[in-house]
């Protein structure tokens, strides 16, 4: 009798359940819907049209979720977790899908090969991003993570470029591969002396401190393996710079950005079981502290990706190294596991969005436009497409963090965030990643100027003629880099709108 | 003989390090995908011998994390295969360390 109770209330809990994923619900229709029109339409622009519908509907029924009146609702007995902190992440994932799309509509490479995958995997795509948002068991996370990954794969192997795709794919899988296997062991150790996978089971945490500390720190390092693969955070950084050159710029609008929010969700629900009192406390976690561990990867992340994007010569190469230090960046957000840490996080991920996805647009329309790849190439674009050239200047502008745009409110909240968790701690480590941080802030400033002193300042040593198409730039990127500008100068609301819905 | 927890761990142990050795060593990407398969198979063992074991604790999640683990690292290899085809058909070697076409 007892069994047909407990069966009872899981069944009860899986039922509650259901009506919590309708956003993922309209993706999978649309998806089949997708599949289904592909084999009988021939037109080229209405999948990606109708998938746009669909992440549109999604995002407006992930954005209804915010007024559910019970916070941290678990939904399928602890499989996932939905509260406005995920929500947040879902609504930013939804807002990096709809812009791939909208900007995939207008490459020429995709519509001449007219590839449909292309268009109809994106909702399925942001069904597994949006699961890792807000699995909180270890068995979700695992599951929705390896969803994350063969889906990257698969854009990355989806060719334009075929010979290059294949190289790229080729290190993407391996090193994706070996990252999550690390990660599965070390979820094997976890369970082995917890008992239990349910993040949010009292008994997960309460083993913890019952167990022999170096097994506890040699399996949080492996599951830190995966994560770091999955933020493109050192050491397991190597993949990123080869993958970044092999794909084209177009589908980088989405790689770039889309597995790396879902990693920073997936990471903060994993550290939000140790809970805030006991997070930095020595005497429980003598062997692993996470606030030295994770400043300690933010600063060496940070100084490598700078340094290393200085010497880069290939367009696609220093962003990608970029894009690395900009992790460490984010890993500022969760060192002290604050509130006010996770709204700079949150705040700078929207900052992100805005920011590499415009960067990323605009290099693909001078791959398109000047069969620009190098730095060589840049050479006096300004002359041959100075709307272009100027929209590219103030992005970079705001990823190097300069005043009036979106990336300095989002980096001084970063550092303002770190500053509180150093003096609630008094970690000196926290404040060497406030430094280190300081520097590479410096450092991109060079790496940036030298693709805008291509442009600006050099002759241009050879001439392409080529159609301007200026459609994309005037629909898409401006209004992109007009939030950049607008939320750079008056920052208070969407600061306090997040500030709200977390507190 | 008694066969305890221990005899497993220590098999798992040498299973992850045999793949890991593998994984790390880069002649052949088909030896690359069984060592990770290795290191997957000793997390298996793992979660299976612990849900076993563990009387006070939930001793599905082991076993349901085992099938779990067992369907998605085959998936992934087959993803990772598809991807081997296409790179032997351009560049006529599945050697890692002859496919470099990226230079700094």
């Amino acid at each position: 009798m007892e069994w047909y109770l407990k069966l009872q209330t899981l069944i009860e809990s899986n039922n509650i359940s259901w009506k919590f994923l309708l956003p993922e619900y309209v993706l999978l229709l649309f998806f089949l819907l997708g599949l289904v029109i592909d084999l009988f339409v021939k037109h080229s622009k209405l999948l990606p049209i109708l998938m746009l519908a669909g992440l549109a509907v999604s995002g407006y029924f992930t954005f209804l979720q915010i007024s559910i009146p019970n916070q941290n609702q678990q939904l399928f007995n602890g499989m996932l977790l939905l509260n406005n902190k995920t929500i947040i992440f879902k609504l930013l994932l939804t807002l990096v899908s709809f812009i791939f799309l909208l900007y995939s509509l207008t490459d020429q490479r995709v519509k001449q090969r007219r590839i449909a995958e292309y268009f109809y995997l994106v909702p399925l795509f942001l069904i597994a991003l949006n699961m890792l948002c807000m699995s909180s068991h270890l068995i979700s996370i695992y599951m929705s993570l390896e969803m994350v990954s063969l889906f990257s794969y698969g854009y990355v192997a989806l060719a334009i470029n075929e010979k290059r795709n294949a190289e790229a794919a080729m290190k993407y899988i391996l090193f994706g591969l070996l990252a999550s296997a690390l990660l599965l062991y070390g979820i094997s150790l976890l369970y082995g002396f917890s008992g239990t996978l349910l993040l949010l089971d009292p008994n997960f945490l309460a083993a913890f401190a019952k167990a022999p500390m170096p097994i506890i720190a040699l399996s949080l390092t492996l599951i830190l393996a995966g994560f770091l693969f999955k933020i493109a955070a050192v050491p397991f950084h190597f993949y990123a710079p080869d993958v970044y050159q092999g794909t084209s710029a177009t589908t980088l609008v989405l790689l770039s950005i889309a597995p790396k929010i879902a990693g920073y969700a997936m990471f903060a629900n994993f550290l939000s079981c140790f809970s805030f009192q006991i997070f930095n406390q020595q005497l429980f976690w003598p062997m692993y502290n996470w606030e030295t561990t994770l400043s300690v990867i933010a600063s060496v992340t940070i100084i490598l990706g700078s340094f290393v994007a200085i010497s880069q010569t290939n367009i696609k190469r220093l962003m990608a190294y970029a894009g690395i230090a900009q992790s460490g960046f984010l890993l500022m957000g969760l060192i002290g596991y604050t509130a006010i840490g996770l709204v700079a996080l949150l705040n700078y991920l929207f900052a992100y969005v805005l920011m590499t996805s415009a960067a990323f647009m605009l290099i693909s329309y001078f791959e398109q436009q000047h069969e620009a790849f190098d730095l060589a190439d840049y050479k006096g674009l300004v002359r041959k497409s100075p709307m272009a050239a100027i929209l590219l200047v103030i992005v970079f502008a705001s990823l190097i963090g300069l005043p009036p745009f979106i990336g300095f409110t989002g980096k001084f909240l970063l550092f303002s965030a770190s500053y509180q968790a150093y003096l609630s701690s008094a970690n000196p480590s926290v404040l060497f990643t406030i430094f280190t941080a300081a520097i590479g802030s410096i450092i991109s400033l060079f790496y940036y100027f030298k693709i805008v002193r291509n442009m600006f300042m050099r002759e241009e040593t050879w001439v392409k003629v080529s159609s301007e198409e200026q459609g994309v730039l005037y629909f898409l990127v401006l209004p992109i880099v007009i939030a950049i500008i607008y939320f750079g100068i008056l920052p208070s609301g969407i600061i306090a709108y997040i500030q709200s819905l977390i507190a | 003989m008694n066969i305890t927890i221990g005899h497993f761990l220590m098999i798992s142990a040498a299973l992850f390090a045999i793949g890991f050795y593998a994984a790390l060593r880069r002649r052949n990407i088909i030896l690359v995908l069984i060592g990770i398969e290795l290191m997957v198979n000793a997390a298996v063992i793992n979660l299976v011998a612990f849900a076993n074991v563990n009387k006070n604790g939930n001793t599905q999640d082991g076993k349901l994390m085992a099938l779990f683990a067992i369907v998605l690292s085959a998936a992934a290899i087959a993803l990772a295969l598809a991807i081997v085809v296409k790179v032997y058909q351009h560049f006529k070697t599945i050697n890692p360390d002859e496919i470099e076409e990226f230079k700094n």
